[in-house]
């Protein structure tokens, strides 16, 4: 008998034994539909921020030809290739003036291109950019507004066209005269748009003129020898891209295009125009790559709600395995063979992996709205404009066959060999807790203990050239490896090792019930040592979860907090902004705008420091109206007081040098050192001056910087500052230079709208500024980490769900599986409640156990991790700012919200319970 | 002296659904067992025996009818009350011994005095006087599946009686044991009866029963066709 000869039984089994098949593939069901879901968001996000994208390309195509005059009959042949929905032909002239006598006789020429459009150009010239439609009738000229103004023309002047032959030995003029139609306004395209595709009318002075008179002025201007020479025509091409492009697969669409751009220039051959490759493929391919990353980050991030989804789909296969224990033993008896068990078992799997695949496609394409929120390209704008890729569905069926295989492989090849009459006994208690061996779990958490202490050694002993940086050095790759999965790696290991090594924590957890299971809690303990891989399982898939949880909330908490501290070193009060050309006295001018309210002034100077020449900067400081309007938090010093260090800047020669600046010169307080001050400035008379000049300071303060002076807080970035009062630079001359003001808003003012005012008032002078809660919206609402936060809030959802149906799921087979247990216990005078809160009972002692394990472990990590981003993750070294981690109470009410669900899923599955016929479960069972 | 009965049924009825079928179990039947008595019930598979044992235990209602145990309609018991009477006032001993089979012999001895709140100290020596009484204290620690069949029922027994019930039930408490073991637990069923004054129902295919019960009723198909009064019980009416 084939390996493959039950897999009539295997499906037979599946479609009849619904709740059984439910159990198998709930939790790969969920982390499939989360992927899937993702996926179709991305897809669809990006297929409509796609479509925009390309309604910002002037055209699809553009051929040209330096030789051809068949204008008219080109544009016709071009028009009949399929997918070609429009073509425009514009004709490049040349340069000409316009001629404006003056009244002693003399010109005054404005250079500008001549171009040639068609009739029926209106129709595109939103394309290139045209505010108001630029057609012009025969005889008459259409101007570009810059160029109207230039050459002071009005609609319904006449002017002189002048064309300059520079070819013949000497230069020879033709004139043509024209009566000007128009004046149309070109706005110059977005930045998010396409500006460099597509002729630049809103750069350079334009005349246009009518197709139709392009005759007449080749003759006019005896252009006839040109063509070929510098004049040319150009076909621009629009096609039907919703037949030729596929968002997503720039393959596909590279064939389509190069199709198309080959009937091009086959329509174009006898009028010898040349088509160039379309720059769509180049929009697409462009496009296609960031979707591939974004579509790897998300899979990557989805990997905690895939391990659980394994994780309770091995739950699932070994709930199925102990139901159908006898059914195994039955088909031995009868003589089935290993291979065939085994064979019954992987096909069964294969065949929940492809249910689950599309079960999960269909469940996260209807659910794609609610991952769109989590796509970094916004919401999708409805369910009809879904876009599901082949992409996502190869991905959505694989992923489920290949997480249902990895699930059922062990629980089927330990079924397989299962001896026949063991297999046929009622069940064989305690087998799985004879059967554990802690090596693997020793090792996980060796490796997880590796890996959290090399991450916590980095941040505080590495250094160049240590021996120790050397060792990172060697061991890098398998950190990388290693980071990620640690978390996994010491759920586990802790979590079977405390259930499965000794059973004497459920003993002690289960006492932790006794306030609700009143004498029966000695029980409890018994019941769930019967089975404790399954409960081990259980307490896994809830710790997992909520160390997720811990994780995802705590390290958002904590960069929202970097976030706003880091802006607060940035900007020191509600604005601060930059002007050039000014000198001191500009803070004054500031300080008139209506809502501003305590200003300090400030100075970039840039210095030589110390021996050893090293450079640094120097920031000048009011510190009496620094104070005021500043007043930093302890925090940023590390030597020092606030309020004390900050006013003994006001004696002369006294400074507050930053913690790197201090270390690298070895400083510390009270030190003496000399500085070499350079500054450079515009003196009354407009002449730029430099000067150095030289300073001995001494250190009453170590800072990590001061608010208001942060650079970018990326440690190789990091430059060492210094801060002195402009009392102690007496000898510097501050003059017309580069300042910044640091400036506070009036109570009940607007910041924003005061940011606003100033940046309206001086639009020249000031060249950056930053009001911090507009600064914060912009960071908060960054897209792509507002997305991927928002990705791991819908992960942790889905985390919830899965270890809510897992442990629902199992207290549920428990009931079912127990019922005849149960019943005899009733029989013996137990009423429906006791019974329910010895289940529950159960429930709670492992959801105990797997939340301490969970809150540890994910607080842990979460620490190590807030480390590590903290130093650096891609080896920039430590920034100015550290990230303590945050836990907060949105933490608290998370790790409740997951107790309470726990709790709830087990409530519902003890309902079974209560709705038990007493009778008919005792019958079952024989009685 | 008139005697009062202990149980009375009457026009019980119970009629099981499963989907679109009606199976009826007990076609009115009518019963009355004294105070004291063993009484065994005989009857054809299918006939209602356990049905009707179920219905006197607790463990079920009937469709209609009466079942009046010292003089209170069991029938009309809110579910409380009807915990309250099986863990107090019926001891109920099945087939297949329905024993935990995560808990010791002790431990499931233990368990419906756990369920009615008795002390520890009463809950061990209790405990102790039902493993002598059944004589497995010997065997008090070990679990169901590393017990014998005979020694399962006996501890099935001393479960049974663990609050002191004054009404034991037992559902063919032979049919999974040896001929030798199956006379050892009649023996038991009839002291529980002469020693311990208890009122015993048995169902059982058993022959052996006559020599311990008072009567045996026949059923088939619901109701009550016939008494057979035994030589006990004949002896015992003399007494009277």
């Amino acid at each position: 008998m084939s390996f493959l000869s039950f897999s009539k039984y295997a499906i037979q089994s599946i479609f009849r034994n619904k709740r059984r098949t439910f159990a198998a593939i709930i939790g790969v069901l969920l982390a499939v539909t989360l992927v899937a879901g993702e996926n179709v968001a991305i897809d669809t996000t990006t297929g409509s921020v796609f479509k925009q994208m390309m309604d910002t390309v002037s055209y699809d195509f553009v051929g040209r030809s330096s030789t051809n005059r068949e204008f008219t009959n080109a544009t016709r042949d071009l028009a009949n290739v399929t997918n070609v929905e429009m073509v425009e032909p514009i004709v490049d002239l040349g340069m000409v003036e316009i001629c404006e006598w003056g009244y002693n006789g003399s010109q005054n020429v404005t250079f500008a291109t001549l171009q040639a459009i068609s009739s029926t150009f209106s129709r595109v010239a939103n394309k290139f950019g045209f505010v108001s439609d630029p057609s012009v009738p025969r005889g008459h000229i259409v101007l570009t507004e810059d160029m109207a103004v230039e050459a002071e023309v009005s609609p319904g002047d006449q002017v002189t066209l002048r064309y300059t032959n520079y070819m013949a030995p000497e230069p020879e003029y033709y004139f043509l005269n024209f009566s000007v139609a128009k004046v149309v306004q070109v706005e110059k395209p977005g930045e998010d748009e396409f500006p460099m595709f597509g002729p630049m009318f809103w750069f350079f002075d334009t005349i246009f003129v009518n197709l139709e008179d392009v005759e007449l002025i080749i003759s006019a201007f005896d252009l006839q020898d040109y063509f070929g020479y510098g004049l040319y025509s150009s076909y621009y091409v629009w096609i039907n891209k919703d037949a030729v492009v596929k968002a997503g697969d720039p393959a596909k669409t590279n064939e389509l295009l190069g199709r198309m751009k080959r009937d091009l220039n086959n329509a174009g051959v006898p009028y010898e125009i040349s088509f160039e490759d379309s720059m769509l493929g180049f929009i697409v391919g462009f496009f296609s790559i960031w979707i591939m990353m974004y579509r790897a980050i998300f899979l990557a991030l989805a990997l905690p709600a895939i391990i659980l989804g394994v994780y309770l789909g091995i739950i699932g296969a070994e709930l199925g395995l102990s139901e159908r224990r006898r059914e195994i033993g039955v088909l031995k008896a009868r003589g089935a063979n290993r291979r065939q068990v085994f064979g019954l078992l992987i096909i069964e799997a294969l065949i929940l992996g492809v249910i689950a695949g599309i079960l999960g496609l269909i469940f996260g394409a209807l659910a794609s709205n609610l991952f769109s929120m989590a796509s970094p390209y916004g919401v999708a704008p409805s369910l009809l404009e879904m876009t599901i890729t082949e992409f996502t569905i190869v991905l959505a069926i694989v992923l489920a066959i290949a997480l249902l295989l990895f699930s059922a492989y062990r629980p089927a090849k330990r079924a397989s060999t299962i001896p026949v009459t063991e297999a046929l006994h009622k069940y064989s208690e305690e087998e799985a807790a004879l059967r554990y061996k802690p090596l693997r779990d020793v090792i996980f958490i060796a490796l997880a203990i590796f890996t959290y202490a090399t991450l916590l050694l980095m941040k505080h002993f590495t250094g160049a050239g240590t021996p120790l940086t050397f060792a990172l050095c060697l061991i890098a790759p398998l950190l990388m490896v290693l980071t990620p999965l640690s978390p996994f790696f010491l759920i586990i290991g802790v979590t079977s090792l405390l259930t499965r090594f000794s059973t004497k924590i459920y003993d002690w957890t289960s006492r932790a019930t006794k306030f609700f299971t009143k004498d029966l809690y000695a029980i409890v303990n018994k019941n769930i040592v019967r089975n404790p891989k399954r409960a081990s399982s259980v307490c896994v898939l809830i710790a997992m979860g909520l160390a997720f949880g811990i994780v995802v909330s705590s390290m958002g908490e904590t960069q929202a907090a970097y976030i706003e501290r880091s802006l607060e070193a940035q900007i020191g009060g509600d604005i601060a902004l930059v002007a050039l050309t000014v000198n001191r006295s500009f803070g004054t001018e500031i300080q008139d705008i209506g809502g501003v309210d305590k200003l300090t002034e400030t100075a970039k100077l840039s210095a030589i420091s110390g021996y050893e020449n090293i450079h640094t900067n120097v920031w000048a400081i009011n510190s009496s109206a620094y104070w005021e309007v500043v007043q930093p938090d302890p925090y940023y010093f590390k030597e020092g007081e606030p309020a004390s260090t900050i006013s003994m800047l006001s004696t002369l020669g006294n400074v507050i040098v930053t913690e790197k600046l201090a270390e690298s010169q070895y400083l510390r307080v009270n030190d003496v050192f000399p500085v070499e001050v350079h500054n450079s400035y515009t003196d009354e008379n407009g002449t730029w001056q430099s000067e150095e000049v030289d300073y001995q300071f001494t250190v009453v303060g170590i800072v990590k910087t001061l608010p208001g002076f942060m650079g970018p807080d990326i440690g190789i970035f990091t430059e060492g500052e210094m801060y002195v009062d402009f009392v102690t630079l007496n000898e510097t001359t501050f003059g017309n230079q580069t300042w910044k003001f640091i400036l506070n808003v009036e109570s009940g003012q607007d910041p924003v709208a005061v940011g606003e005012s100033i940046r309206v008032s001086y639009p020249v002078e000031i060249t950056d500024i930053l009001v911090y809660e507009e600064e914060l919206e912009k960071a908060k609402s960054e897209p792509f980490t507002g997305a991927l936060f928002n990705f791991l809030l819908v992960e942790f959802a889905f985390a919830l769900l899965i270890i809510g149906v897992g442990l629902g799921l199992i207290m549920y087979v428990a009931a079912t599986e127990r019922e005849g247990e149960f019943a005899s216990i009733m029989s013996r005078g137990a009423s429906s409640r006791q019974v329910a809160r010895l289940l529950l009972g159960e429930a709670v002692t492992i959801i105990i156990i797997g939340c301490v394990i969970g809150i540890v472990t994910g607080l842990v990590t979460a620490f190590v991790f807030n480390e590590l981003l903290s130093f650096g993750i891609v080896g920039l070294g430590q920034g100015v700012l550290d990230m303590p981690l945050v836990v907060s109470f949105q933490t608290l009410i998370l790790i409740l919200l997951t107790i309470v669900i726990l709790i709830v899923a087990s409530l519902l599955a003890t309902l079974r319970i209560r709705r038990m016929k007493l009778a008919q479960a005792l019958r079952k069972r024989g009685g | 002296m008139v005697k009062i009965p202990k149980i009375v049924t009457q026009d019980l009825i119970r009629v099981y659904r499963t989907g679109k079928s009606e199976v009826i179990a007990l076609r009115g039947l009518d019963l009355e067992i004294q105070d004291k008595e063993v009484v065994a019930i005989q009857g054809p598979s299918g006939c209602g025996k356990t049905t009707l044992l179920n219905l006197i235990g607790g463990l079920d209602r009937p469709t209609a009818g009466s079942i009046v145990v010292d003089g209170a309609n069991i029938v009309h018991y809110s579910d409380p009350e009807m915990v309250k009477y099986r863990r107090e006032r019926v001891g109920f001993v099945f087939q297949f011994f329905n024993l935990v089979p995560t808990l010791t012999a002790k431990e499931n001895v233990q368990l419906p005095m756990r369920l009615a709140g008795k002390t520890s100290k009463e809950r061990k020596s209790r405990t102790n006087e039902l493993l002598d009484l059944v004589h497995m204290h010997d065997r008090a620690i070990h679990k169901p599946d590393e017990l014998s069949g005979g020694e399962q029922q006996r501890i099935a027994i001393a479960v049974a009686l663990a609050n002191d019930p004054p009404l034991v039930l037992a559902d063919e408490p032979t049919g999974e044991l040896d001929t030798d073991t199956g006379k050892q637990m009649l023996d038991l069923f009839h002291s529980l009866n002469t020693k311990y004054r208890k009122t015993v129902i048995i169902v059982t295919h058993d022959q052996r029963i006559s020599s311990i019960a008072h009567r045996t009723l026949k059923i088939e198909d619901g109701r009550i066709v016939g008494e057979v009064a035994t030589k006990r019980g004949a002896l015992k009416s003399t007494e009277s």
